[in-house]
């Protein structure tokens, strides 16, 4: 079929930019051993989907809601062989610092922060992992996750408690202070 | 603004997602309301540790070569890594169809713009911004009318049992379409609206109550195509099942189209004597 104007160059050009950012959410969604083929998945559906990009906006709100309905009909798929599990992969991050003690000290945060959002009921983790991992606002959020704008922003104050609740029960179990002390560490450059 | 008003627009005042009136009167209020002053400060220290600790993973190397690829390859379905047995398995079962006759039915495939059509049933969510979302099916009809002039006055309603959700402009084959997309009671119901055009001469066809319609059964879906007035109409829905359903319980026309159709395509495509 042939798409005006939305060739494969075009296609290539607007949404591998986006490719990291996508793998990313599918990680969240579905753990590291899955993510690879859902981001395949999602953007050869993109592809077939082309019609309804809109050239004039950006492409990545709609790049995220087609993952996620990709993961949904493969959560379906799998509960009816009876399984869909969220593989919990070891952290993989990307180094910040060269410095080995700022390093530790950079990656038990980014796993306490990443456990704490991973620990809040789904409902309230994604408008939290949309508006604050990745950037979006509230009318993208609302368009990859099907909800009114309304129910965005009540979900992410509530999200957003139940994550400063549970940091800092996290923080108080291992000795730290309160996730106040772990923001004044990261604005002294920890 | 009081205490809960400016709760309520905490969130939207850190997230800039506030107008200026109402960033103004947030800002006199926690000037001036410790508590307020505390919630904001929590909401907004959270956003910022998560914005800064989040891990951040790159995408491997091998997954852009992988999409590349595919992108490149003149299959282009989606295609998980399958173990190669059910592939085996599913290959022989169409030879074996195939070969004690029933090959004929698998090899009515619709053409291009009912692919198209059934492309997009299954794999668009909720329409974007683009699309008008509303119930009111002369609302949806009018507003296809601004921007398809080939769209007659009375071209849609709403079928019993269902409910219109979204209307929306798409290209299919090459050709500006209105595409409706309605909730039914078991799945969605898809709609599209195209210039008339001859029905192809592949499909299934069949008669009911004056109208000549076309039937297929393509990888799972079964579309119907038929011509009305000045609008060539192809209906998609979860499973033509459904849609008999729908109809025979409920109402003598077919989903969301003027013309009556009558119980004879019902029950056809209940009994599955169209596949």
């Amino acid at each position: 079929m042939a798409w005006p104007g939305k060739d494969r160059g075009w296609f290539e050009r607007e949404v591998l930019p986006h490719l990291s950012a996508l793998y990313q959410f599918a990680v969240e969604l579905a753990g590291l051993d899955d993510a690879e083929d859902l981001v395949q998945t999602a953007v050869l559906r993109a592809w077939q989907r082309r019609a309804l990009a809109r050239p004039d906006r950006s492409l990545r709100p709609w790049l995220f809601a087609i993952l996620r309905h990709e993961w949904i009909d493969e959560c379906r798929r799998r509960q009816r062989v009876g399984r869909c599990d969220n593989v919990t992969e070891e952290l993989l991050l990307t180094p910040l610092s060269s410095d080995p003690v700022a390093l530790v000290a950079q990656q038990r945060n980014a796993r306490r922060v990443r456990d704490a959002l991973r620990a809040i009921p789904e409902a309230f983790r994604w408008p939290v992992y949309l508006k604050d991992v990745e950037g979006f606002g509230y009318r993208e959020i609302a368009e990859i996750l099907g909800l009114p704008i309304g129910t965005v922003m009540s979900r992410l104050a509530r999200g957003r408690a139940l994550l400063r609740e549970r940091l800092e029960e996290v923080a108080a179990e291992s000795g730290v202070a309160g996730s106040r002390s772990v923001v004044r560490k990261r604005t002294n450059g920890l | 603004m009081d205490c809960s008003s400016c709760q309520r627009y905490v969130t939207a005042y850190v997230d800039h997602e506030l107008g200026l009136e109402q960033m103004l009167l947030v800002e006199e209020h926690v000037a001036a309301c410790s508590a307020c002053r505390g919630r904001l400060e929590n909401e907004r220290e959270t956003a910022l540790l998560v914005a800064e600790y989040f891990p951040r993973l790159v995408a491997p190397e091998r997954l852009l070569h992988r999409i590349r690829a595919a992108l490149r390859s003149p299959v282009r379905w989606p295609v998980r890594s399958t173990p190669v047995w059910p592939l085996a398995a599913g290959l022989f079962l169409v030879w074996l169809g195939w070969w004690i006759g029933i090959g004929g039915v698998l090899s009515k495939n619709p053409p291009e713009i009912v692919r198209d059509a059934i492309e997009l049933h299954r794999h668009s969510g909720l329409p974007d911004a683009s699309a008008v979302r509303t119930d009111d099916p002369a609302l949806a009809n009018r507003w296809l009318r601004e921007r398809l002039a080939f769209i007659p006055e009375g071209a849609l309603r709403t079928p019993d049992g269902a409910e219109l959700v979204a209307a929306q402009v798409v290209t299919i084959a090459g050709t500006s379409a209105g595409f409706v997309r309605y909730r039914a009671r078991d799945g969605h119901v898809s709609l599209f609206l195209l210039p008339a055009r001859s029905l192809p001469a592949s499909g299934e066809k069949f008669w009911v109550g004056g109208v000549e319609f076309r039937a297929y059964a393509w990888q799972g879906e079964r579309p119907i195509l038929w011509n009305h007035d000045s609008v060539s109409y192809i209906l998609v829905a979860e499973s033509n099942r459904e849609i008999g359903e729908h109809v025979r319980d409920r109402s003598p026309r077919a989903c969301g189209v003027c013309h009556s159709v009558g119980n004879e395509w019902a029950r056809k495509l209940s009994s599955g004597e169209l596949l």
